[in-house]
């Protein structure tokens, strides 16, 4: 394990020895302390201060809002270290004192580096994570995992609230009333599920319903005197089924159907099939025949009502949706222009018609009789054949829905046509297990195990010593176990029903701290917390049954049995949740779901479209180069200038700039370019300059400030408050680089923008998407087409160190050049993720010890994540 | 070919409510005295929002101010007409688009707490039921009309029998619900104990972690508490028949709203509550109206494109949407409060719509109708919207805010109101 070299006086390895300690009394029940303390600065290095710094850095002057005037150092509070870290950082790079200022010998400025890093790293001990709530993903993942279910939360279920960028960080997952309530309310929910009360009986009643009294959506039918007619085959019920308007299945089971049916005017020679599905009655306007249960298919050839009955499994609220099975007119585009085309050769006038009515009519009836009196006209043209009749065919069938909706009414008058007479339902004659009960059922069999020649006591028990440890990630002392048996026993015995006993003891593991929290160790972890850290970092789940066991068998402390833990987690399907939702949160990701890039940038006719295999591909994108990082071990270097990435045919074209061949489908696949270029690598992803922009335009000193934060590792401090973000309102002929002009001239604002914009206006040349771009959209022009030039992008700059950067390829050049700070802010990032807490000074200096070995031993990716899962940061609580 | 029923159906925990009442309750007579003592001139709010607006040019009159004539939508309503008030001009000042429907109550942005919300967290604090939200029948799968402070979009009631039951009903099942408030509360004492004792052996700060367990824990028992005295308190009597079958097929939505209103009625008369939303759902269903079937779904006829004859259709649909708030408002008329004076004084009643002209998805000009509330009615108030100072919707509701006894100067991109029409 990599421990910081210089660290010192860290109270470590307290939990060794006691396995499941959390569950003893430790006798060492205070956390030493280390902060609480102001000490004064030594004179040595007060009077440095007094000669290089406070000329500017007083009471008085405050630069920067920075004073070192105070002789003394608070180190109990948290900006103190903040403060102290940003001295040392500028006295390293030599940032300070300012070049026209006195300069310190080189011996005076080392000393006093010495002394800082020395105080800095005494006074920020590693560690010191807070009692971490399962957030919303740990949360539901554990409970997915302990019952082997597929649960969603609830809407409304309360959301998590971040902190350092992360939405798993301990002292922002706080504990409220509301969310108690609702962590009790799914307990409750999954108890009522997997142990349900006895089912009550419920008396079959008949239901006897009139043609008159069946219901339909949009015009999937229509009321013709008492009997309803269907005409399509259109899978959506809402535009071909009908279903009773009064009724619905008391309870789950069997129920007899006897169903009135007759075939209006048929096609010649077949008959007409009648599909029953069972739907719920309220969702059925938004069910499809594909996704609901047939019933039954039932042949009609009769022009009078015929009975047909069976028997039927109905789920408690659903009804009989009744289908036309066999229609020919269906929305169903191939479908539909066969139908209509047979229509216009069998019925030439409709053809004229619709030539007349230049291929569109209202929808609905009205359409319907305006055709109908078309058709009565004297003035019709002739009816089109061929081609010309193809493609009236085509117009007409453009909007399938709209026409579909005309056409049922000529059906509905003319037929073909099911007609429902009526219906009559008896039932419930038996009450069975629905869909939903087998489900449920299964998953307790499978909990509980053979019941077979085992009391209820024994089940019950024998349930909650397997289940418990499970639930609480470590082994529960027989005292918890017992009590929790006990619960159990005093409800079987007063309801004599496992389910009843099982329903509150399950419920309140659910609820307990020790499956609600995790790390509850101090210091260096034990292995059962190490295990979760381990696990819910690179899996967002529980720990699997090996992790666990090598956490029973403490071997999972040694080095080496760490790493390969980690690795077969990271080898295993499992790691993709921490692909997936590290790289959300880094990369601010999640925001790509909800944003839609405005369609007027994109040039007429549009070859390019914004959709869903888009959104897709841009989403899929960094998931799969990170994967491959990993996967590979590839160099870090590769996350800035890779040569390869993941796309499809339409962003690698359209975006890269990528010569693809064109391809069926919209696959992301795997392509190689050359290295060096404008795109490619983490900082021009598509998706990171979708997520920095707003879909419309771009700011330079968000992405500017994005940047520092999430690759240089060099955030700025938060802003003045009376200065807002710069907006380039581009349409006056003053540029964003004329209007940020004004931060660098004035002193306050240059310290950070000398930082910021350089870098802000490299990524200018990035549209809204990640496409390149030499000249912002011209707005002046119309407000339906952006994609006029405009203003020239001027992408150059000069780094507060004086490094020229003409565009994102310097950038690119100079990052490789030394790529600790991006590798560093990497790490940070990843270990605040896995630890839940914000990384200190000392943390830092231990990374930048781990970075430093990587890059100088040639490793990869994969190396740097497994050092630092074997970090003393990692270790530590 | 029989298709698995769709897992998410039941794994998605749609059935939590079915246990767990999620009312929590007062005692009756505590919520008369306070609704005494409320400073408001208006006490109660009514929101009904209409998912596919109205017809704009058969609902505004053209005449500005106290002399208007009646159009084909305010037909029915004419007998009110000392009642209400007609604005036009008013909107969000937000994008067009279906998705921004749901702003209707919200201001700008949608998912900003929704004016009925704000109200209930003063004047909805001392009834049973805090805000009541209803749909007449299947609200469309996409459109939300109620946040809630942290931004959730809150369920609609859709079937009037579970209304009914809400209201004046208990629980199905009261004694499976009481055992599970019962057991949930030793099941807290359990849970309490094992967070004592891991507390002796936790870090400093982390016992200050725990903290939050243990308040959290003691915020959960008041709630059970409070649901526990809920389950058996009284329902207040009311004398009305629903029918054997709830109305939630799509063409008996106009037959639910109908119920909705008269259930409305009754809950503000009990003061079961004071805070109602009322969502009107624009789907496909094709309605029959005066025993004639019209001649295409609901929605369609909203895509008029300027069509006469699916024009005539829909103004017969938004007709009896007139005609059954109209027939609402005879009811907060004839119904008293407990001075005796007619609900409708004291109660603000606003229809209106995220959408201002369905046929082409525009969010502007909403069309706003706001009755009641002790507020100046009477009139057709025009707004040039192309005003500079043109007053924003918003303003409308800071106005109704201030009715209430709501000290609120802004209402989102609002922060003037429309006191000198009204007030």
């Amino acid at each position: 394990m990599k421990v910081l070299e210089q660290s010192r006086g860290i109270v470590r390895s307290l939990a060794s020895g006691c396995l499941g300690s959390i569950f003893c009394i430790s006798l060492l029940t205070t956390n030493p302390d280390l902060n609480a303390k102001i000490e004064a600065l030594p004179a040595e290095q007060y009077a440095f201060l007094e000669t290089y710094c406070l000329d500017c850095h007083d009471d008085f002057e405050r630069k920067g809002d920075i004073s070192f005037e105070s002789t003394e150092i608070d180190w109990s509070e948290s900006e103190s270290l903040v403060l102290w870290e940003r001295a040392i950082e500028a006295l390293r790079k030599g940032e300070m004192p300012p070049e026209k200022k006195r300069q310190p010998s080189s011996a005076e400025r080392a000393q006093m580096i010495d002394w800082l890093d020395g105080i800095l790293i005494e006074k920020s001990p590693i560690g010191g994570t807070v009692l971490r709530r399962l957030n919303q993903r740990e949360y539901v993942n554990s409970l997915n995992e302990l019952l082997d279910i597929e649960y969603t939360l609830p809407n409304g279920f309360p959301v998590d609230n971040q902190a350092h960028g992360f939405d798993n960080q301990g002292d922002a997952l706080t504990l409220s009333g509301p969310l108690m309530h609702a962590y009790s309310n799914v307990a409750a929910d999954l108890a009522e599920k997997l142990f349900p009360p006895a089912r009550k009986p419920v008396d079959p009643e008949r239901s006897v319903l009139l043609g008159s009294e069946f219901t339909y959506s949009y015009s999937s039918g229509l009321q013709v005197g008492d009997v309803m007619r269907v005409v399509a085959s259109t899978d959506a019920l809402a535009h071909s089924a009908t279903w009773p308007s009064r009724f619905e299945a008391a309870a789950t089971g069997l129920y007899e159907v006897n169903l009135q049916l007759a075939a209006f005017n048929p096609r010649p020679s077949e008959s007409i099939i009648a599909s029953v599905h069972a739907v719920n009655a309220v969702e059925a306007p938004g069910e499809r025949t594909t996704t609901t249960r047939l019933l039954k298919e039932i042949e009609i050839d009769e022009r009078s009502p015929q009975s047909r009955a069976f028997e039927a499994l109905l789920e408690k609220g659903e009804t009989l949706a009744i289908h036309y099975s066999n229609a020919t007119i269906s929305e169903d585009r191939a479908k539909l222009r066969a139908h209509v085309k047979d229509l216009f050769i069998r019925e030439p006038v409709l053809a004229s018609a619709y030539m007349q009515a230049d291929a569109v009519v209202e929808r609905g009836r009205i359409g319907w009789e305006r055709l109908k009196r078309l058709m009565k006209s004297e003035l019709l043209p002739e009816p089109p054949i061929d081609d010309a009749l193809d493609a009236l065919v085509d117009r007409v069938v453009k909007n399938p829905r709209l026409t579909t909706e005309v056409l049922h009414y000529k059906h509905f008058e003319e037929g073909p046509a099911l007609e429902v007479h009526g219906a009559s339902v008896f039932g419930p004659v038996q009450l069975l297990d629905g869909e939903e009960e087998r489900y449920w059922n299964g998953r307790v069999s499978r909990l509980l195990g053979d019941r077979a020649g085992r009391s209820d006591r024994e089940v019950g028990a024998e349930f909650l010593e397997k289940f418990l440890p499970l639930a609480f990630r470590r082994p529960v002392p027989d005292d918890i176990v017992e009590e929790y048996i006990d619960m159990f026993e005093d409800a079987l015995e007063s309801s004599g029903r496992l389910e009843e006993g099982l329903h509150l003891a399950f419920r309140t593991a659910l609820t307990s701290p020790y499956f609600l929290y995790r790390g509850f160790e101090f210091g260096t972890m034990d292995a059962y917390d190490l295990a979760s850290r381990l696990s819910f970092f690179l899996t967002a789940l529980p720990p699997d049954e090996k992790l666990y066991q090598s956490a029973h068998d403490g071997s999972l402390l040694d080095s080496v049995v760490l790493r390969k833990q980690a690795e077969r987690l990271l080898e295993s399907k499992r790691s993709s949740a921490f692909v997936g939702s590290f790289l959300d949160q880094w990369l601010d990701l999640a925001a790509l779901e909800d944003l839609t890039p405005d369609k007027t940038l994109f040039p007429r006719p549009r070859e390019f479209k914004y959709g869903d295999a888009e959104k897709q591909s841009i989403i899929a994108e960094p998931n799969l180069f990170f994967a491959e990082m990993l996967e590979a071990n590839r160099p870090i270097v590769d996350f800035i200038d890779p040569g390869f990435t993941y796309t499809n045919y339409s962003i690698g074209t359209h975006v890269y700039e990528l010569p693809l061949p064109k391809k069926g489908g919209g696959n992301v696949e795997r392509v190689e370019f050359e290295k060096g270029g404008r795109f490619g690598g983490i900082m021009s992803m598509a998706g990171v300059m979708m997520a920095t922009a707003n879909g419309v335009d771009t700011q330079p000193v968000v992405r500017g400030v994005w940047m520092l934060e999430n690759i240089l590792g060099n955030p700025p401090p938060e802003p003045p408050d009376s200065v807002p973000a710069l907006t380039p309102d581009t349409s006056k002929a003053e540029s964003p680089r004329e209007m940020l002009a004004a931060h660098v001239s004035e002193e306050s604002c240059a310290a950070c923008h000398k930082r910021i914009d350089p870098i802000g206006f490299v990524f200018e040349s990035f549209d809204p998407i990640g496409r390149w771009r030499t000249h912002y959209p011209d707005l002046s022009g119309s407000a339906k087409d952006r994609t006029k030039n405009g203003l020239v992008v001027e992408s150059g700059g000069v780094l507060p160190d004086g490094t020229v950067l003409n565009d994102v390829r310097d950038l690119k050049a100079y990052l490789l050049e030394d790529i600790s700070p991006f590798a560093e802010c990497l790490s940070e990032k990843l270990l605040t993720y896995a630890t839940g807490r914000s990384m200190n000074y000392s943390d830092r200096t231990l990374i930048a010890e781990l970075v430093a070995e990587n890059i100088e031993s040639g490793e990869g990716f994969r190396d740097l994540l497994l050092d630092l899962v074997d970090s003393e940061s990692f270790r530590t609580k | 070919m029989t298709a698995p029923l769709n897992r998410r159906h039941f794994l998605r925990a749609v059935g939590m409510t079915l246990a767990l009442p999620v009312l929590e309750s007062i005692p009756l007579a505590a919520a008369t005295e306070s609704a005494l003592k409320a400073s408001g001139k208006a006490k109660r709010l009514v929101c009904i929002g209409a998912n596919l607006g109205l017809h704009a040019p058969s609902f505004y009159p053209k005449e500005t101010g106290s002399e208007f004539e009646a159009t084909p939508l305010l037909k029915p309503l004419m007998r009110h007409k000392e009642r209400f008030t007609l604005i036009s001009g008013l909107d969000h000042r937000a994008a067009n688009g279906h998705k921004n429907w749901d702003n209707f109550l919200c201001g700008k942005t949608v998912g900003d707490v929704s004016l009925d919300q704000v109200a209930a967290a003063e004047i909805g604090k001392d009834t049973r039921i805090g805000s009541l939200q209803l749909s007449a029948g299947r609200n469309s799968f996409r459109q939300k009309m109620v946040y809630n402070r942290q931004g959730v979009p809150l369920p609609m009631m859709e079937r009037p029998s579970v209304v009914y039951q809400t209201l004046f009903g208990l629980p199905d099942d009261v004694d499976r619900t009481e055992y599970l408030i019962k057991s949930g509360r030793s099941s807290l004492d359990k849970v309490t104990s094992e967070a004592r004792h891991l507390q002796r052996t936790v870090s400093l700060t982390d016992r200050a972690k725990l903290d939050e367990y243990f308040e959290s824990v003691r915020d959960l028992e008041g709630r059970m508490e409070r649901q526990l005295k809920g389950l058996h308190e009284p329902r207040p009597k009311v004398d009305y028949q629903l029918p054997e079958f709830d109305p939630i097929a799509p063409t008996l939505m106009l037959e639910n709203q109908a119920l909705m209103y008269d259930l409305m009625a009754l809950a503000l008369e009990t003061d079961s509550t004071r805070v109602i939303t009322l969502f009107l759902p624009g789907l496909g269903e094709v309605f029959t109206i005066n025993g004639k079937i019209l001649s295409a779904g609901y929605h369609a006829l909203s895509h008029h494109g300027n069509n006469a004859g699916m024009i005539a259709d829909l103004i017969k649909v938004e007709s009896e949407h007139m005609r059954l708030l109209s027939g609402f408002l005879d009811q907060l008329t004839q119904k008293t409060d407990t001075e005796g004076k007619p609900l409708l004084d004291s109660t603000l009643v606003l229809w209106g719509a995220g959408m201002g002209d369905a046929s082409r998805h525009s969010n502007t000009n909403l069309p706003v109708f706001l009755a009641g509330g002790g507020l100046k009615h009477g009139s057709n108030i025009a707004i040039d919207r192309n005003r500079l100072d043109a007053p924003l919707l918003g303003d409308l509701y800071v106005t109704m805010l201030q009715q209430m006894g709501i000290e609120q100067d802004r209402f989102s991109n609002a922060n003037r109101n429309m006191n000198q029409y009204l007030v």
